[in-house]
């Protein structure tokens, strides 16, 4: 394959422009605070399409059409847990840590762990290391999709690819920090709106339209026009998985899991306005629910064009259907599909590379350099340290996927779900609505977590598979763990629970809030 | 039978999508 010139300048205008953000934005950022939490001055759009971008990875386009394109229609649950997500996030952690961190100023969510938690080395300590463990394997997991674009359709070697683009990422990261990253974001998310506008509807129509792809996959397993696989373990094929108890735990690992993920929960104190987060939960719904659900149907149609011999998909490879994306949109636009296609999928993968890059660097420079080793740290030699650890977390995530092959990384995207599902969701929903959860509780409640969930990989991937999505048995354990220790051990001073707005209710009413100031208020005298 | 899906399926492929919009939109006007 040749790489043509028109798909080139396309492609490199779009690398400049990015970095045209980062030097732009570079001079906007004097403070550790403008680096980490863009000064908190982020307006509703681009906060909106921040979150919907930070979860909308380069596998969100090319799993979610391969995984469709393996298991039909079962899997459409996935473009509606996954943009669920995003209003979870939102509505039931961002309203009410948004409402604190204005008086409190957190940077990141361990700022509101440490003081939730009254223990400003414990739970933070933990909470960020394994934030940064789970932020790094997703790293290594969203180079994938970088390289099986550039290499697809430009043929562009895989460590050339590789490198191009997280050394992209990184210089635009580095420089303008989440300022970059909340313009770049409005950018990367209107191109995947409009790209998937434009590669949707010829797609379909070149599968036959809607009723002949359905009526096709019906030929190819009845199960395949339905909303679940029966219920029966082991399944009666590798593809038909999905099965109603299955789906449960789909659910709970996509909705809860991505909805904790440091990467997309950290968004929600960069937001300017308290206000925002009254519309912002539908906003990022009905956005990416139409992003997902045009890109699984573009899944359906590849099956259809494969089963009636329009196209192939590449053979060789451990994962063909996640090529099923980009050889679907090939056939639909012969000539200039390759730079379109291009610059929708990078913009997937850049907008969740940038955002993980900066978290790594902020939970480094900030939780842990500042909180653990030197506690006077200037506010520049954070600034400093936090781009230092960007460039770092580069390095080593490119070393780690320098010699894989792609494919051997795409299940490492899962793992992370499952970490992230297995070890922050009970400190968080338990922190915010539970006013018994205890500083042991947590900490003990993410050690367990990533433990079980760990050990329940490795079980379910070498050894038994399990009915249910495996990161279950973390989440469940981590679960029990916090209630009951948070039983058994002392609960937190009343003072501190009411300052962090914690209790049973999501919209802090006036009394709560003006106790929470007042509390605030006598904590800084 | 509803576009080649079985209308159980598509109600529930449209159906729930909408509902949560719904949901989403009653939570931000209530507020």
């Amino acid at each position: 394959m040749t790489v043509d010139f028109t798909s080139l300048i396309v492609v490199v205008a779009y690398f400049l422009g990015l970095m045209t953000i980062g030097v732009w934005t570079s001079k906007k950022v004097k403070t550790a605070e403008d680096m980490l939490v863009a000064g908190r001055n982020l307006g509703f759009w681009v906060f909106v399409l921040l979150i919907v971008s930070s979860i909308c990875s380069g596998m969100t386009i090319l799993g979610v059409s391969g995984l469709g394109y393996t298991t039909g229609w079962p899997s459409i649950w996935e473009p509606i847990f996954v943009p669920l997500s995003a209003a979870v996030c939102i509505l039931f952690f961002g309203t009410k840590l948004h409402a604190v961190s204005q008086k409190t100023g957190y940077v990141t969510i361990q700022d509101y762990f440490a003081h939730r938690y009254y223990s400003p080395r414990g739970v933070r300590g933990v909470s960020a290391t394994i934030g940064i463990l789970v932020s790094m394997i997703y790293l290594v997991g969203q180079y994938i999709a970088i390289s099986i674009v550039l290499k697809e359709l430009f043929g562009i070697p895989y460590q050339l690819a590789l490198l191009t683009g997280a050394l992209i990422v990184m210089a635009y990261t580095i420089l303008g920090g989440l300022y970059a990253i909340g313009l770049a974001s409005l950018i990367q998310g209107l191109l995947i709106i409009i790209g998937v506008i434009l590669v949707g509807p010829p797609v379909i129509q070149a599968a036959g339209g809607l009723t002949h792809i359905n009526t096709v996959l019906a030929t190819i397993d009845p199960n395949f026009v339905q909303l679940s696989f029966p219920q029966m373990h082991p399944p009666y094929a590798k593809y038909a998985f999905l099965t109603p108890e299955y789906l449960v735990s789909f659910f709970l690992m996509l909705t809860l899991g991505l909805s904790v993920a440091p990467h997309v929960v950290n968004n929600i104190l960069a937001a300017r306005d308290t206000k925002y987060f009254k519309w912002a939960p539908l906003a990022a719904f009905v956005i990416y629910v139409f992003i997902m659900y045009t890109t699984k149907i573009i899944g359906f149609a590849s099956r259809v064009m494969v089963t009636e011999g329009a196209i192939a998909l590449p053979t060789g490879v451990a994962n063909p259907s996640d090529y099923s994306f980009i050889e679907t949109a090939k056939f639909a636009f012969p000539d200039i599909f390759a730079p379109m296609m291009a610059v929708i999928v990078l913009s997937a993968v850049m907008s969740t590379t940038d955002r993980l890059m900066l978290t790594i660097g902020s939970y480094v420079s900030w939780d842990l350099y500042k909180q653990f080793l030197n506690k006077d740290a200037s506010d520049k030699s954070i600034t400093l340290l936090s781009r230092v650890a960007i460039a770092l977390s580069a390095a080593i995530t490119l070393a780690i996927a320098w010699n894989y092959t792609p494919e051997l990384l795409a299940w490492l995207t899962w793992l992370g779900i499952g970490i992230m599902f297995a070890c922050f969701v009970a400190p968080l929903v338990g922190g915010l609505y539970w006013r018994g959860a205890t500083k042991e509780g947590a900490i003990l409640s993410m050690l367990v977590g990533l433990l079980v969930g760990t050990c329940a990989t490795y079980y379910h991937n070498f050894i038994w598979k399990l009915p249910v999505h495996y990161s279950i048995c973390g989440f469940v354990a981590s679960v029990i763990t916090l209630v009951v220790v948070s039983l058994l051990t002392k609960k937190a001073d009343p003072k501190i629970l009411d300052e962090t707005m914690t209790g049973l209710y999501i919209n802090p009413r006036k009394e709560e809030q003006s106790i929470a100031i007042e509390a605030a208020q006598t904590m800084k005298r | 039978m509803i576009l080649g899906l079985p209308t159980e399926t598509f109600l529930g492929v449209v159906g729930v999508p909408l509902l949560i919009s719904l949901a989403l939109f009653i939570w931000a006007i209530k507020r």
